[in-house]
């Protein structure tokens, strides 16, 4: 692998992560994101990032601290998807990394393989216990896939409210799918 | 939970898009570089990449022209392929407008749906480049709030140009401009103006109308259907269904245009999914579907020039009282701000 070696130094060996944790870690985000196409912009930044910081990472004896920090990234893209409602993709453009538009049968085996059948089912009995208002957010952004600004406009609020409210949703519905993916990711 | 996971034999492409982007990963120099360049790179290509479908495009029409001027007696007229002409091409500048609503249910019906007219001028090449004019409506219709929360009800005017984009509060007479924002694709158009879905039908799809109408056409999803009268024209109904989720989600188009001049005159998408077919109370009719519906009162094109290209333009009628100017990542930084009660 060119450039992406892991250095003396102790940084993350990039190929090496990405052959263990390439797959869970797009799992992870296609079960939080319930969305294909979004999961994998987050996972292809996700290792742009890494790629980029690895020389910060600090290496211990630990084996599953690179994970854990794969996996810190990871969160914190999927934190500000959920503030913002907008994907971030600096590093891959620094990178001038780009990953291939997926085709549909690859966003189908991905739904299959991270059980978003399953997940949608599953969210459609959390819903119930979210208050209206927020159910409704949660509903016509997640299960309608509707623009922040759309879901605003549906409900007669503003945009920021509109974004508060998904994200509350999201945080309460995080612990059906906390337990989902325990097994899936590192402590 | 338990989930049954399928194999790796099960799921070729997935796999191979694994090890494709491994790759890239691999191949990906770390480089100090800075986002603005990226993007304007990625900008770029994306242009040259638009001027050649224009070009080809352009080549087309000419070549379907040329054939039909020779022998128009024999060739019959494909709605589809007049459907798609009459949605202009490149160097047009086109003036729509529509008004929505989101079939029945809810309050999409009443004083929401006859004033939710929307003012639309957009150049079909080039840079993004469009305007954007919608009314005043009551408060239970909805409204738009500036970038600190002050909520407006009135007509709100939107424009962008490049990366530059601009909003005009008459009611309020407050001007934003917002520069250096990342434009990733003509799709990227603010659907918040028209209300709802509309033209989209579900999340796949441009929510740039004329985009989102293009992209049916040129795919062949679009076939003709039956002939009618609709808002009192003679109208060809244009149809067609996609599938997306291994099938399980489901989007119905049908597209009335114009029987003489092919222009559009209704748009309406039907939507369900796996998710609303088993929790169908979440819609609006509580079947499972959710309906956008538009209508096109005016659709006109124009040559894009100097004089036709100042329509993009916001043109405040009265001298802004307050005027915000920020880049794109001061704008984020301030919305996210915590806010005074």
């Amino acid at each position: 692998m060119r450039g992406n070696q892991s250095h003396a130094s102790g940084t993350p060996d990039i190929a090496k992560l990405y052959a263990e944790h390439g797959e869970p870690v797009l799992l992870f985000l296609a079960r939080r994101t319930a969305d294909p196409q979004i999961a994998l912009d987050l996972w292809a930044e996700t290792f742009a990032q890494a790629l980029e910081g690895r020389s910060r990472f600090r290496a211990t004896a630990e084996s599953a601290a690179e994970a854990r920090w794969l996996f810190g990234i990871a969160r914190n893209l999927l934190a500000g998807y959920y503030r913002r409602g907008e994907i971030e993709q600096r590093a891959l453009g620094r990178l001038k990394l780009e990953r291939a538009p997926a085709t549909p049968e690859v966003l189908t085996q991905l739904e299959e393989a991270a059980a978003l059948g399953d997940l949608r089912r599953e969210l459609g009995a959390a819903l119930s216990e979210l208050s209206p208002g927020v159910r409704e957010a949660v509903s016509l952004r997640v299960v309608h896939e509707l623009d922040y600004s759309a879901v605003a406009e549906r409900l007669g609020i503003s945009e920021g409210t509109a974004r508060v409210r998904v994200s509350r949703g999201l945080s309460n519905l995080a612990r059906i799918l906390d337990r989902a993916d325990l097994e899936e990711q590192p402590a | 939970m338990t989930e049954r996971r399928p194999l790796a034999s099960e799921r070729p492409e997935l796999d191979a898009y694994l090890s494709d982007f491994g790759q890239r990963l691999a191949n990906a120099e770390p480089q100090v570089s800075d986002a603005p360049v990226a993007r304007v790179a990625r900008g770029a290509r994306r242009e040259r990449r638009r001027r050649l479908v224009f070009a080809t495009a352009g080549l087309a029409v000419a070549a379907v022209v040329a054939v039909l001027a020779i022998v128009p007696a024999i060739t019959p007229v494909d709605p589809v392929s007049e459907a798609r002409a009459a949605l202009g091409d490149s160097g047009d500048l086109v003036h729509y407008v529509i008004r929505s609503n989101d079939g029945p249910g809810r309050a999409n019906g009443g004083p929401c749906a006859q004033r939710r007219a929307t003012k639309v001028w957009q150049a079909t090449s080039g840079r993004p480049r469009w305007r954007v004019i919608r009314p005043g409506m009551p408060k239970q219709c909805g409204t738009m709030g500036t970038w600190d929360g002050t909520l407006t009800p009135g007509p709100i005017e939107m424009a962008r140009d490049g990366d530059t984009q601009t909003t005009w509060y008459p009611q309020i007479r407050r001007l934003e401009v917002i520069t250096e924002t990342d434009y990733p694709s003509r799709g990227d158009f603010p659907s918040l103006l028209f209300g709802g879905p509309q033209l989209r039908g579900s999340a796949a799809g441009s929510a740039d109308p004329i985009d989102r109408l293009r992209a049916l056409l040129d795919e062949g999803t679009l076939r003709e259907g039956r002939r009618g009268r609709l808002n009192g024209r003679d109208v060809v109904h244009l149809v067609g269904t996609t599938r997306e989720g291994g099938g399980r989600n489901e989007n119905q188009f049908d597209l009335a245009v114009d029987a003489q001049s092919f222009e559009p005159v209704r748009f309406t998408t039907r939507y369900i999914s796996d998710f609303t077919r088993l929790n169908p109370d979440v819609t609006p009719t509580r079947d499972g579907w959710s309906t956008a519906i538009t209508d096109f009162l005016r659709y006109e094109r124009q040559p894009l020039t100097s004089a036709t290209a100042r329509a993009l333009t916001i043109r405040p009628a009265t001298r802004p009282t307050t005027e915000f100017r920020m880049t794109k990542a001061e704008f984020e930084r301030r919305a996210r701000a915590p806010r005074r009660p």
